[in-house]
């Protein structure tokens, strides 16, 4: 029997020697990763506190059920794919928690949306335009579809290649790319304001 | 090639997915309309400010909170066992093992009572053994010196018989009268 390419990816040796009762390797997974996948969620949830919960989450999850784990996949794209599914989790029951008590947040798109917070008017330092810009970027980001929003995340700001956010996000590398393209157009008309300035 | 066509082949031109058949009409159309290339700059702007969504620092404290999170949930442990345990043995398995376990119980114990009573009996001499198997006997003591009942059953047979010869002599004078 062939054993799968990335039993050689140091971070899913690391999760092997976790599940052989060593707690050290999960720490250091932790140490990694756990930066990565706050901002990560926090840019797909748009609040602090939300994202710092959610992490804790997903590390739990993985704590819980490394035993799920096989290494056919980078422990990478595995551990951003449980992120993301808890994010979403999140943003369903959220929206099902405030839909009745705000309208406005019914799209009619059937799409979950990120709430932000305006973490802009908390950072004394920044100057005004600077908090104009961030604010803009985030808006736009938050206004893309949530499978959008996610591709751009992994290329942007994880480097993820097409085929890591394929099976990220369980689909093929063509819909990756026909996601990223039209976000990018999504996204040139949102910012329109900020590339004319 | 007008600017609308040029606009939806940019993504494809940045990320070097350009079709060599639109390749050169492309660049062709770059170069003499000051439109697209104002377009074109305006899409790789775009995608460069997504830097100013800027990176958050974790909370210092995320690792001892981690751990005290891991070690308030009960049973963690227990809980891994029991679902290693159900994803190796399907429920209808698992039923049929209860099932056979619990006959298996009991066809073990009262097999090993059978051999113990043999085991017992096979130290006994004839004379311990008549009188062991009469000590079934004594289980009904009870129901033995209970015979007063008896006795009544049988004085009640001898009144219902006197009745009925009573009245067959009744009607037999009767008759001769």
């Amino acid at each position: 029997m062939s054993q799968s390419p990335y039993f050689s990816d140091p971070d899913a040796q690391l999760m092997l020697e976790f599940l052989g009762g060593d707690k050290a390797s999960f720490e250091k997974l932790m140490r990694k990763y756990y930066p990565r996948i706050l901002n990560f969620i926090y840019r797909y949830v748009g609040i602090r506190e939300i994202a710092e919960d959610l992490t804790q989450e997903v590390f739990i999850k993985v704590y819980h059920n490394a035993r799920s784990y096989v290494p056919k996949a980078k422990f990478s794209t595995w551990l951003f794919t449980v992120a993301r599914n808890v994010s979403l989790n999140e943003l369903r029951s959220h929206k099902r928690k405030t839909v009745s008590m705000d309208e406005s947040l019914e799209t009619g798109e059937n799409e979950v949306r990120p709430q932000w917070q305006d973490l802009a008017a908390s950072d004394p330092s920044e100057d005004l335009a600077a908090k104009e810009r961030a604010s803009m970027v985030r808006e736009a980001v938050a206004r893309l579809p949530e499978n959008q929003r996610v591709a751009v995340l992994l290329r942007r700001y994880e480097d993820f290649s097409y085929q890591e956010i394929s099976q990220t996000m369980k689909i093929s590398e063509k819909a990756v790319k026909s996601l990223l393209n039209r976000a990018k157009e999504s996204l040139r008309n949102k910012l329109s304001g900020l590339l004319d300035a | 090639m007008d600017i609308n066509q040029f606009k939806k082949l940019i993504p494809h031109y940045l990320t070097n997915e350009l079709q060599p058949k639109y390749l050169q009409s492309f660049k062709e159309f770059l170069q003499t309309d000051p439109a697209a290339r104002q377009e074109l700059e305006a899409f790789q702007k775009s995608w460069d400010l997504l830097v100013e969504f800027k990176a958050i620092e974790p909370d210092p404290g995320y690792m001892s909170r981690f751990w005290t999170s891991v070690s308030r949930q009960p049973g963690s442990w227990h809980k891994n066992i029991g679902m290693g345990f159900k994803r190796l043995v399907p429920g209808p398995v698992l039923a049929a093992a209860c099932v056979v376990l619990i006959i298996g119980f009991f066809v073990i114990r009262d097999q090993g009572y059978i051999q113990l009573v043999h085991r017992e009996k096979s130290q006994l001499d004839d004379n311990e053994i008549e009188l062991v198997e009469y000590l079934g006997l004594v289980e009904n003591y009870d129901l033995v010196t209970d015979t007063e009942f008896f006795k009544n059953v049988e004085t009640l047979k001898k009144i219902r018989k006197k009745q009925n010869k009573q009245s067959l002599n009744y009607s037999k004078v009767q008759g001769v009268s």
